[in-house]
């Protein structure tokens, strides 16, 4: 009896430490967000058509898109804003492809046209951001937190440098603030533009850098207080998979926008929610 | 001249100055002017910063949330408002704080495995139920007074506030189809087969289940949340043990030990059949086991796979323990929850006695305790024909199955007759009824403390505590000294200083300080009945709609059963709940003061010492309720 009731014993515990061993290494983990918000979409359709940037934004195709308006946000930092006038609520936003290229046009008000940016003054400018993995879930907005980000940036001040060839005076400037410092820091850096648009890659928050291939071209107009900016990029990423593919199905992406006379830079800025683009 | 035979005009003074006091706190809770408040609020897993607000009524209140990880949302209780911040994104809330009192805030977007107890609270003043609550402590400890010290002799019979005999009984079994069933074999076997096809979605779901949020999970929220609080608001305070009668862990040690799993197998037990050891045949082995329990909280009662570790490793434990081990010896004396289970069982309002104590004397062999051809001898080896509490008695009603005379039976009884009933041979063989119940009732308080600020407090750095984020003093080591220095030091402390205060007001010289300490010990029985009772309400009130969900999905894998799981979270009756624990919280200090004076005069030879012995218990059972209407809404 004494030995059978042992042997149960120690089949029962057994049993059971091979059952904790195995659950412990199948453990699922904890979801960070179970609740499901509402992602805005928005079309990418196929139109015979490109645009030389050169030449102008074509506003003959953009006319042909429905056009598509966004809600804007305040990007949160951990210092309080001072002032939220920069605070811009919509942008509007219109997308397609040749089968070759990718265009993305952003339209947002504005009053003034800032295409000045150093230490005081700062420039006007919009960016889209797209997760560089394609099946990533819409956890967080800021720098994709989970994954890697690719980021075109437009910037007014570079707009003029690239397509009117104006120098600046100083080639010093300040744009980089990092949204969850107890201070504001503004560090100092050299300007060397090569395009309207920067092309840049980051992994979280503070982590932005120039890609080595620039592959977005872009050029902004502003006129009667509203200004119009448009992306231009192959669909296949120069990079390949390293890259960001734009191909048939759904993809994440989100927008911002800066006010310069407002103060906006860096961090400071008015953001999206996550996009959903449907690439067709 | 004695305390008790003060003049008509000194009880007319006190009269007099309680009313006073009573405006102060009136007059120091009236309202000022109403403004604009703007908060900031930082939302991180699983605190905000700051963790209380504190406005007045009318102010208008604007928040800004920040998140810092994941998505964090921002509920209001009672206000019903909402808001909710991605990280990179913020939330904004505005609302005219109309109500008054203390309202907690917590998160409304699931974002860990501690989301259900991400807390802050917003204190609107004046908080006039917080006064309120003082003022209700403070009046029945008023009353409870002017009415002792009328007494001029020992009460001839207790009698539950005064109306109710204590020993009154009402024999429900009297009604055929009752005893019938309690006397079938299939009864208490179906209910078990019912709860074992539970506890196995149960053990499933956090084995297999599909998220880890235990709000999302059916073990999680069945045990944890239904379970506890039907156990600790229903089953506890009304029947006692009923939760033994029908829980599924014993089912196959018994299987093992009996040979049957219906029918009547054999009466002593298969396997070893030890015998648990005589100076572990108390309350004292629960009372550390539940305390070592309570260490993994921060796990086992957020984590899917916690929870299937802890009630697997039960099951396991009840099994070998029944190879080992006589008859129910793991239910008596290892099972966790047995504990405050058998302790409060003195309170309920029934239990298995029998009823012609003179049949009894006469019937040989004690079928109820050896067994017979009907059923099995006391599975919770108790002596059925003499018992007079409810302590050991699991409701299995084996022994309304043996009694050839139907001697047994299931009987009404006012509430805490068992606290007062006559000590027996086995209490004192085997030291019971000793500072083994007084332990109990004294860290079950202490665990609810520690409960209810890590899981319904503002205080993240607790709840990284309990989670053992940090390992070291200010970790996890500093939440296990934190829970052994409140549950076995402080609160039983506290009670010593009093029984000692007690002990020297009363001017007794035979009574010893450790009956004293033990015997007013029972008045936290409803005490302790009641916080847990209110502690519960701040479970299942904010959290209880998460149980529509993981009914229609128990495995998280994207089932719609019932319809059901795609209810969103909402919580309910957010604004009366603190209305309710402090209503919960004064009903069992009626309680505590009722018994607590009945036991001075158990205590105490004469009526003077115990009604000078019952002043200062008085005054620690006043003094304990207004920390717990602080705790629940100062």
């Amino acid at each position: 009896m004494k030995k059978t009731v042992y042997f149960i014993t120690f089949v029962l515990l057994a049993a059971f430490l091979g059952l904790v061993y195995y659950g412990a290494r199948h453990w699922r983990g904890m979801p960070v967000q179970i609740e499901r918000f509402e992602t805005p979409a928005l079309n990418v359709a196929f139109m015979d058509k490109d645009i030389d940037l050169a030449q102008g934004l074509a506003p003959e195709v953009w006319q042909e898109i429905k056009l598509q308006e966004i809600k804007l946000m305040y990007q949160v930092t951990a210092l309080p804003w001072p002032k939220i006038k920069g605070m811009l609520s919509a942008v509007t936003v219109k997308a397609f492809h040749s089968k070759e290229n990718i265009y993305f046009y952003m339209s947002w008000p504005d009053d003034t046209e800032d295409r000045i940016h150093e230490t005081t003054q700062f420039s006007d400018a919009c960016a889209i951001m797209f997760p560089v993995e394609k099946d990533v879930q819409p956890h967080t907005i800021m720098m994709g937190f989970l994954g890697r980000v690719n980021i075109w940036q437009w910037k007014g001040n570079q707009d003029r440098e690239y397509w009117q060839k104006e120098s600046p005076q100083t080639k010093a400037y300040v744009d980089y603030y990092y949204p969850f410092e107890d201070k504001e820091l503004f560090p100092v850096s050299q300007h060397v533009t090569k395009f309207a648009v920067n092309d840049l890659l980051a992994i979280r928050v503070g982590t932005i850098t120039p890609k080595d291939v620039q592959e977005v071209m872009g050029k902004g107009v502003w006129e009667n207080g509203v200004w119009t900016a448009v992306f231009k990029r192959p669909l296949k990423s120069l990079e390949g998979e390293n890259g960001v593919n734009f191909i048939s199905g759904k993809r994440l992406s989100a927008l911002a926008v800066w006010n310069g006379s407002k103060g906006d830079r860096g961090g400071r800025k008015s953001i999206s929610d996550w996009l959903e683009l449907n690439i067709q | 001249m004695s305390v008790y035979r003060l003049p008509f005009t000194v009880y007319r003074k006190i009269v007099v100055g309680f009313l006073f006091l009573s405006s102060i706190f009136f007059f120091l809770s009236s309202p000022s002017f109403a403004a604009e408040r703007f908060f900031e609020v930082k939302a991180k897993k699983f605190s905000y910063t700051p963790n209380i607000i504190k406005v007045n009524k009318g102010d208008k209140v604007s928040i800004r949330l920040i998140s810092e990880d994941v998505h964090h949302g921002f509920f209001v209780d009672g206000y019903g408002v909402k808001t909710s911040a991605h990280p990179g994104m913020e939330g904004a809330l505005s609302f005219t704080a109309d109500k008054s009192g203390r309202f907690s805030f917590r998160c409304s977007v699931t974002c860990g495995s501690l989301h259900p107890y991400m807390i802050g609270y917003l204190y609107v003043s004046p908080n006039n139920l917080w006064v309120w609550g003082v003022f209700g402590v403070l009046a029945l400890g008023l009353i409870s007074w002017l009415i002792t010290s009328k007494k001029k002799q020992k009460d001839e019979k207790l009698k539950l506030f005064g109306i109710i005999p204590l020993e009154w009984r009402f024999p429900l079994t009297k009604f055929k189809p009752l005893r019938a069933l309690l006397k079938s074999r299939w009864f208490p076997f179906l209910p078990i087969v019912f709860n074992l096809f539970i506890f196995t979605i149960i053990l499933l779901a956090g084995f297999i289940g599909g998220l880890g949020a235990g709000n999302y999970n059916f073990g999680v929220m069945i045990v944890w949340i239904l379970w506890w609080v039907l156990l600790m608001m229903f089953m506890v305070p009304l029947i006692g043990r009923f939760w033994c009668m029908m829980c599924p862990f014993p089912l196959i040690g018994d299987w093992i030990q009996r040979g049957k799993l219906i029918n009547v197998g054999k009466q002593k037990s298969w396997g070893l059949g030890k015998r648990w050891p005589n100076k572990l045949r108390n309350l004292w082995p629960l009372v550390i086991l539940f305390w070592v329990s309570t260490w993994f909280s921060g796990f086992f009662t957020v984590k899917p796979f916690a929870t299937f570790i802890l009630l697997g490793a039960i099951i396991l434990i009840a099994i070998i323990i029944a190879l080992f081990f006589e008859k129910r010896t793991f239910c008596l004396f290892v099972c966790p929850v047995s504990g405050f289970q058998g302790l409060y069982a003195n309170f309920s309002l029934f239990g298995v006695r029998s009823r012609d104590p003179e049949i009894c004397k006469k019937h040989v062999p004690k079928t109820c305790v050896v067994g017979n051809e009907k059923g099995y001898g006391c599975p919770w080896m108790e002596l059925p024909y003499e018992m007079n509490r409810n302590t050991y008695c699991g409701l299995c009603f084996e022994c309304l199955k043996t009694c050839p005379y139907d001697n047994m039976d299931l009987v009404l009884k006012p509430f805490g007759q068992d606290l007062f009933a006559e000590r027996r041979r086995t209490d004192d063989v085997y030291n019971r009824r000793s500072t083994d119940e007084a332990y109990k009732a004294l860290t079950m308080i202490g665990i609810f403390l520690s409960f209810f600020l890590a899981f319904q407090g503002p205080y993240g750095h607790l709840r990284d505590m309990v989670t053992a984020k940090t390992f070291g003093l200010h970790g996890y080591l500093g939440y296990l000294l934190e829970s052994f220095t409140i549950d076995f030091l402080l609160i039983p402390g506290s009670l010593f200083l009093f029984a000692w205060l007690s002990k020297l007001a009363s001017r007794s010289k035979e009574v010893k300080l450790k009956d004293v300490f033990v015997n007013f010990s029972y008045c936290l029985v409803p005490v302790g009945i009641a916080i847990w009772g209110a502690f519960s309400l701040g479970i299942i009130f904010p959290n209880g709609s998460y149980l529509l969900h993981i009914i229609s999905d128990p495995f998280s894998w994207g089932w719609n059963l019932f319809g059901t799981a795609s209810i969103p979270w909402t919580p309910f009756f957010t604004g009366l709940m603190p209305y309710l624990q402090v209503l919960v919280t004064l009903g069992g200090m009626l309680f505590a003061l009722d018994f607590g004076y009945k036991f001075s005069q158990r205590t105490y030879k004469d009526i003077g010492e115990a009604k000078r012995g019952w002043i200062p218990i008085l005054i620690y059972l006043i003094l304990i309720h207004i920390f717990f209407v602080r705790i629940f809404v100062g």
